[in-house]
């Protein structure tokens, strides 16, 4: 009936359906995956495993992910037990879905707070069924296949069979160092990681320091040395306790300017206001050979990389006109450093003229304290 | 026929797919937006054409449009639960065909609140099903039925590939038969005449 009728009247239909049921309209058929395909373009382009509420989502890139359907075992665990006693005994329908040639099947209830599907499979297959359903939601809405998975502490053990992710959050406060390690090993981080090990010690040599685009939030482990040995693109380290020093950025400066690193783009140091250590700005340019902005040389304003963790800054710290810069004599890079009491940055212009049409500051105001704030990144979920 | 400025009891011939024609009160009429922008302010000389539907669609929409003349502004889809008897009478009556036919013509006139509710009525089906009921709501085959298919098409494909081939033998000896000069026949029957008298004549 559906696919027999104009587009109007089907865009009408499909308007009115919730995103879990056009997601089962388009597991029809090939011809209802292309009309949800159709009718459902640019409205997302990405999908989120939601793992502490057991949930799969669709996001539009920046924004709050919209929730699809969720997964649970049959059996009875302590974490699925919100589920398990409300939906338990509705389980006269089944669904199947395919994960490497693996098939899955599952009964099918609803949840009956917020209405979604509720996908329950045996025990053994409760690590891959969310990867079989995010699969299967980036195939119906024609949205990229990157993984982005929410994981906090109580649910580790719930995290999905993937050998790699694309972005990921991890919260909770993971105290024991030995759980966080172990966890980062059973996946590489292909691109973000907002991760925040509420530990004091972290060892340089930590896969941590190898994510190509890192946020770490009240980081009490991190020192001149993490600085030194960050291995990514990207790093943003907020509300960082006193443990590091102006004499800790010279000698990452230094490092820089010795080395050869040419994946590093930016680093971005926010001490905790409470912190009886500053930075000091003449201590750190007076042992640097810095140039103030030259407009012949680079641009005004920097371009930070788009896929990294959304974060605000009260200041438009991207505003680099009036900030020092430093060049490496074995390859003429050159990278602009902003030293104030409590913030740090440091940006390679690797393109020296990027261009400006495409980045313009973004604002967005702070609820809390209704000011106006500047965003950086735009990955969030 | 009709003027341009009629009131709400002028009636207008509406011409079906069947060549059939009947009558619609303007104000049914002017539910129709495409009936607005094509004939309203210009007028219609003779039955309006409507031949891409038959007589029981239109019909049955411009019931419709007739019953809805004195309800107030269209405001959106009314809640299944919002629908009066009457409207669901009207829907009930309607068998699938006639219920896509309903829609299409809808679409097509542009009548807003007849499409919405024929949307949220084909929506309410779908709500709160698993694909295998969602299926059978929209009549797509299972995945079971479409293999029953395409086996039988198969087979169907391969005996008329088979009906084919021998066709074409048959077309090809009769050609090579039909091709042949008269002349030349005759000359073979000749020959094989003269070799049997002469191994006769021998014996």
């Amino acid at each position: 009936m559906l696919l027999k009728l104009p587009y109007i009247p089907q865009s009408k239909i499909l308007q009115q359906l919730q995103l879990h049921e056009q997601f089962f309209v388009g597991l029809c058929s090939k011809r209802a995956r292309n009309l949800i395909k159709y009718f459902s373009r640019f409205k997302y382009d990405s999908s989120v495993i939601h793992v502490p509420s057991f949930c799969l989502q669709l996001q539009t890139t920046g924004d709050q992910g919209k929730h699809v359907a969720m997964w649970a075992s049959c059996y009875y665990r302590p974490e699925n037990e919100r589920f398990y006693k409300a939906n338990n005994n509705n389980w006269n329908r089944t669904m199947r879905f395919w994960y490497k040639e693996k098939k899955i099947k599952c009964k099918l209830s609803f949840d009956p707070e917020i209405g979604i599907p509720i996908f329950w499979c045996k025990d053994q297959y409760k690590s891959i069924l969310p990867m079989a359903l995010h699969s299967a939601i980036c195939d119906v809405f024609s949205i990229s296949p990157i993984i982005q998975v929410l994981l906090n502490l109580p649910k580790l053990s719930e995290m999905p069979y993937t050998k790699e992710v694309d972005n990921l959050i991890l919260g909770g406060g993971i105290t024991d160092i030995d759980v966080y390690e172990s966890l980062m090993q059973m996946f590489t981080i292909k691109n973000c990681a907002y991760i925040s090990p509420d530990t004091n010690y972290l060892s340089v040599n930590s896969k941590t320091l190898s994510v190509n685009h890192l946020y770490c939030s009240y980081t009490r482990w991190f020192t001149g040395e993490h600085l030194i040995n960050f291995q990514g693109r990207t790093a943003v380290f907020r509300r960082v306790p006193s443990k590091i020093s102006s004499e800790d950025l010279i000698n990452f400066l230094f490092d820089w300017q010795q080395g050869t690193n040419k994946k590093l783009e930016a680093i971005i140091i926010s001490l905790n206001k409470d912190n009886r250590m500053k930075f000091s700005r003449t201590e750190v340019f007076e042992k640097l050979n810095a140039k103030s902005w030259n407009q012949e040389r680079r641009a005004g304003r920097f371009k930070y990389p788009d896929a990294t963790y959304k974060t605000t800054f009260p200041s438009d710290i991207l505003d680099c006109s009036q900030e020092m810069d430093i060049e490496r004599k074995s390859d003429g890079l050159l990278a602009t450093v902003v030293v104030h009491e409590t913030l740090f940055c440091f940006f390679v212009w690797h393109n020296r003229f990027p261009d400006t049409s495409t980045h313009q500051p973004i604002t967005r105001c702070n609820p809390y304290t209704r000011t106006e704030e500047f965003a950086v990144g735009n990955v969030h979920f | 026929m009709t003027s341009p400025a009629s009131s709400s009891e002028v009636k207008y011939l509406i011409e079906s797919s069947e060549g059939n024609t009947f009558d619609v009160s303007g104000a049914a009429l002017r539910q129709s937006n495409t009936f607005n922008a094509m004939f309203l302010n210009i007028g219609a000389d003779g039955p309006i054409p409507f031949t891409d539907y038959n007589e029981a669609t239109l019909k049955k929409v411009f019931e419709y449009c007739e019953h809805s003349v004195n309800e107030e502004n269209y405001s959106g889809p009314k809640h299944q639960d919002d629908l009066s008897k009457w409207d669901l009478n009207f829907f009930n009556e309607m068998d699938q065909k006639m219920f896509i036919d309903v829609i299409n013509a809808s679409n097509f006139l542009d009548i807003e609140r007849l499409t919405s509710y024929c949307c949220e009525r084909i929506a309410r089906m779908l709500r709160g099903k698993n694909t295998q009921e969602m299926i059978k709501v929209i009549t797509l085959p299972t995945a079971e039925e479409l293999e029953a298919k395409q086996k039988v098409e198969e087979k169907k494909a391969a005996a008329a590939k088979k009906v084919a081939e021998k066709a074409a033998e048959t077309a090809e000896k009769t050609e090579t038969l039909e091709e042949l000069p008269v002349q030349q026949l005759v000359q073979t029957t000749r020959n094989k005449l003269t070799r049997k008298y002469l191994s006769f004549s021998n014996e």
